[in-house]
């Protein structure tokens, strides 16, 4: 029920901010998908198959709202999940903010191309140099705000007590050590 | 972590395989669904979309509405559909007007300027007699005057043949009544231009009669004005010879086909200069001074 709770405001989360807030606020060059960098993050954090559930929902939105062919995005999402699982699954699960960052990046990069391999199937033809151009923002983007996103997603996992044991023994052994060391600053 | 993998193993593919599925939903109910998705979620985005600095939106619209005073149109309320419908009908308004003048720009293989005149918009058509006549929004007070010559996108489109204060009556080059003095533009032979009655397919064509010791008219050879009946000036094109008929030793019959079709006609340019009086010499046998 937690997942189901926590997978519904993520995407919900998503679809406001992309249809809303990014539009509005930011520049185009610094407009991120929020969808795969927040998929990365849940991968990262949370049990493995809700990860790729997250990652199907989120693709799902992104199609409906963002994609020229319905399902090619949920597609190229999935495929850029296999790919960074194959790839860095050990360093994706490590528990830090690090590496869902740089796996967003990669992500949004990987899905991305994916996108346009698999749109070519269904007739929709993109002109490489404005993909190369929407990729270099994409990856921008994801670049500045895949941090803060992979950083309070995982805060949200932690709070609806989503994440996965390995995260949570980690981030619990961070918290015990951190405690100690501040208590040790206090006694000194 | 072992368990994990397996039941990842088992996830993935039935994830890819339903989003192989995916791929065959029409577009249709996916354009409902997504629909049905913004309208629920439209109080939501409606709201965040308030933020988007409303009032250089609303400034906006209406510095757009007052460059264009003759067309007001009243503003609906912000972030509604009413708004979206609004702004459909002012793109497609104003796409109308690009078109319109682009319509009305003179043709680019027209040398020199076009000389002085007052645009007109074409605001009625009728048929009188079996002719077509098109009716101007402008009329002596605007300076038009009887018999001007009418251009459109520089080239010779008719005669004003009646006026009233504010409106005026325009005959086509076409029209049966209509004459223009007209010449060749590459063998310069001078000659009236003539409308003609309409041909079997239905396309209006004029007439040119010459008369010349020498001369020789090609088929695509340009007709323009020669300037000497004084409602144009010389120079302006009228046409292309479309067919070349001897009928003399020294006459021919040529067929023009105007330069503009009317049917595209939405704003016209009337001249309004006028010809410099010539003072002609007396006539012979009348003494200077003598009554």
């Amino acid at each position: 029920m937690r997942y189901a709770f926590t997978l519904t405001t993520l995407v919900l989360a998503v679809v406001i901010a992309q249809l809303a807030l990014v539009p509005a606020f930011l520049p185009p060059v610094l407009r991120p998908d929020l969808g795969i960098l927040v998929g990365i993050t849940v991968l990262a954090f949370g049990p493995r198959e809700f990860g790729l559930i997250a990652i199907f929902c989120l693709g799902v939105q992104a199609d409906l709202f963002g994609s020229a062919h319905f399902g090619v995005l949920t597609l190229a999402y999935l495929a850029a999940a296999g790919v960074i699982l194959l790839v860095a699954w050990r360093e994706l699960v490590r528990g830090d903010v690090l590496a869902p960052w740089i796996g967003g990046l990669a992500g949004t990069v990987l899905a991305h191309v994916f996108y346009v391999l698999f749109a070519n199937f269904f007739g929709v033809h993109y002109v490489w140099g404005q993909v190369a151009a929407s990729l270099s923002s994409l990856a921008i983007a994801a670049a500045v705000w895949g941090l803060p996103i992979a950083y309070l997603t995982g805060r949200w996992l932690a709070w609806t007590n989503c994440l996965s044991p390995a995260v949570r023994e980690r981030w619990a052994n961070e918290a015990r050590i951190n405690a100690a060391r501040r208590g040790k600053l206090k006694r000194a | 972590m072992t368990r994990d993998g397996e039941r990842s193993r088992i996830v993935f593919p039935a994830l890819a395989f339903l989003a192989l599925l995916l791929l065959a939903v029409p577009e249709s109910s996916v354009d409902s669904a997504r629909a049905r998705v913004l309208s629920l979620l439209n109080p939501v985005l409606s709201r965040f979309a308030a933020w988007k600095a409303p009032a250089p939106r609303v400034a906006s619209i209406q510095n757009l509405e007052a460059t264009s005073p003759d067309k007001p149109v009243e503003m609906p309320a912000p972030n509604t559909s009413a708004e979206t419908d609004y702004n459909r009908a002012r793109i497609v308004q104003l796409e109308n007007e690009l078109e319109k003048l682009r319509r009305t720009e003179p043709f680019a293989n027209l040398p020199g300027k076009i000389p002085p005149g007052v645009d007109a918009n074409v605001i009625i058509r009728k048929i009188l007699w079996q002719e077509p006549i098109l009716g101007l929004d402008r009329g002596e007070a605007d300076g038009l005057r009887m018999n001007a010559g009418v251009l459109h996108r520089g080239a010779v489109l008719g005669r004003i043949v009646g006026i009233g204060p504010h409106g005026a009556s325009l005959a086509l080059l076409t029209h049966r009544g209509m004459s223009i003095a007209a010449r060749l533009s590459d063998c310069r032979v001078e000659g009236v231009l003539q409308g003609a009655k309409a041909e079997e397919n239905g396309e209006r064509f004029c007439h040119m009669a010459i008369v010349a010791r020498e001369a020789a008219p090609k088929v695509g050879e340009n007709v323009v004005t020669s300037g000497y009946d004084g409602a144009f000036p010389s120079g302006l094109w009228m046409g292309v010879v479309t067919a070349v008929r001897k009928t003399g030793d020294f006459q021919w019959e040529l067929t023009i086909r105007p330069a503009c079709n009317d049917n595209a006609v939405e704003i016209v340019h009337v001249l309004t200069g006028s010809m410099p009086e010539v003072p002609w010499p007396a006539a012979p046998g009348v003494k200077r001074g003598a009554r």
